[in-house]
């Protein structure tokens, strides 16, 4: 008896705990990507005796990422989402940095609905392998532009290619 | 279970490759500018007295930017009369001082050299490295020009000679 009882209030449980999750899944919509990429030519048309520019700046609108967290029909508010940001080597000189910034708000996809709010990010911040927080929003924005730099290129680093991976993460409040 | 699924929140990463090529450059070449020099042996102020050596130029620098790959060897820079004919008697000697300012591996100087229509090293092992820009940057030349054997001077005898700068690895 004791048994049974255990089993169905185990049971109730269950079915709460999937009613939750199904309303956290339908109430919690994210979407989050970032397109685009950035390869630098540095130019070898050098005057003798001078050294390369040591920085060099990607088109303002390099990378496009877009954000959205909604909630469900019905429900009042969207939540806010974190943008954070860091870098993954897979051959890059230490004498390398690589900064990023954010040219733009992009565009609001809450239809008049007061606007989705968009801010920080607007100031170049360097980059490293620890995650640091780039910018943060509410509902939803696509194509927020993204600039890169690059600085400390020299002729004393070795001639070559270099790669990094900018690995940008979302995270919903 | 609920104020655990209320709180906790979800991580969406993304990601954009970037990449840097730093080309390979070699570029070397002679400051202030390629105008001529002129250089004549000086009258003897006494009857009696020899012509001495002439007084020495030194109006220019050679600059030059090595950017280098890891298994780039080092680069030489030679130099060599390219046109024209050291008069009869004389000879045209080059000195190239240590470098003045720049950053990296600069190469070294092969001090006093004779010149003529064959490559004459000058610098050596120069890896990755600038010497600056303009006169007064990289290595100062002296050129001057020496009496070898008097018998065989001209008194009449004038003559323009071009070198020509080349670095190789």
């Amino acid at each position: 008896m004791i048994k049974l009882l255990s089993l169905k209030r185990m049971s109730r449980l269950l079915f709460f705990t999937v009613l939750v999750l199904m309303q956290y899944t339908v109430y919690s919509q994210v979407s989050f990507n970032a397109s685009g990429s950035w390869t630098s030519f540095i130019s070898s048309n050098l005057e003798a005796g001078s050294n390369f520019s040591s920085g060099y700046t990607s088109s303002s609108n390099q990378v496009y990422i877009s954000a959205t967290t909604t909630k469900g029909k019905g429900k009042a508010g969207n939540f806010g989402w974190n943008v954070s940001v860091h870098k993954e080597d897979s051959n890059w000189h230490s004498s390398l940095g690589l900064s990023v910034r954010r040219t733009g708000s992009g565009n609001s996809t809450s239809n008049g609905n007061g606007g989705g709010l968009i801010q920080g990010g607007t100031a170049f911040q360097g980059l490293s392998g620890t995650t640091s927080a780039f910018f943060s929003g509410k509902k939803g924005h696509t194509d927020i532009p993204i600039q890169y730099q690059v600085t400390g290129v020299s002729v004393l680093i070795p001639s070559g290619v270099y790669s990094t991976t900018v690995v940008f993460t979302l995270t919903d409040q | 279970m609920l104020l655990f699924l209320i709180t906790t929140t979800n991580l969406f990463a993304q990601t954009s490759p970037v990449t840097i090529n730093i080309p390979e450059v070699t570029v070397v070449d002679i400051e202030p500018s390629n105008s001529p020099i002129s250089l004549n042996l000086e009258i003897p102020s006494e009857s009696g007295t020899s012509l001495s050596n002439s007084v020495e130029d030194q109006s220019k620098w050679i600059n030059y930017t090595c950017a280098l790959s890891d298994n780039s060897s080092t680069r030489n820079i030679y130099m060599q009369i390219s046109s024209g004919t050291i008069p009869s008697g004389l000879s045209l000697n080059l000195t190239i001082g240590s470098a003045v300012g720049g950053a990296g591996n600069l190469g070294n100087s092969s001090g006093t050299i004779e010149l003529s229509n064959q490559p004459k090293l000058i610098i050596s092992g120069i890896g990755r490295g600038y010497t600056g820009n303009g006169a007064g940057a990289g290595h100062p030349l002296t050129y001057k020009l020496n009496i070898k054997d008097y018998g065989l001077l001209d008194a009449d005898q004038s003559s323009s000679v071009q070198v020509m700068i080349t670095i190789t690895e």
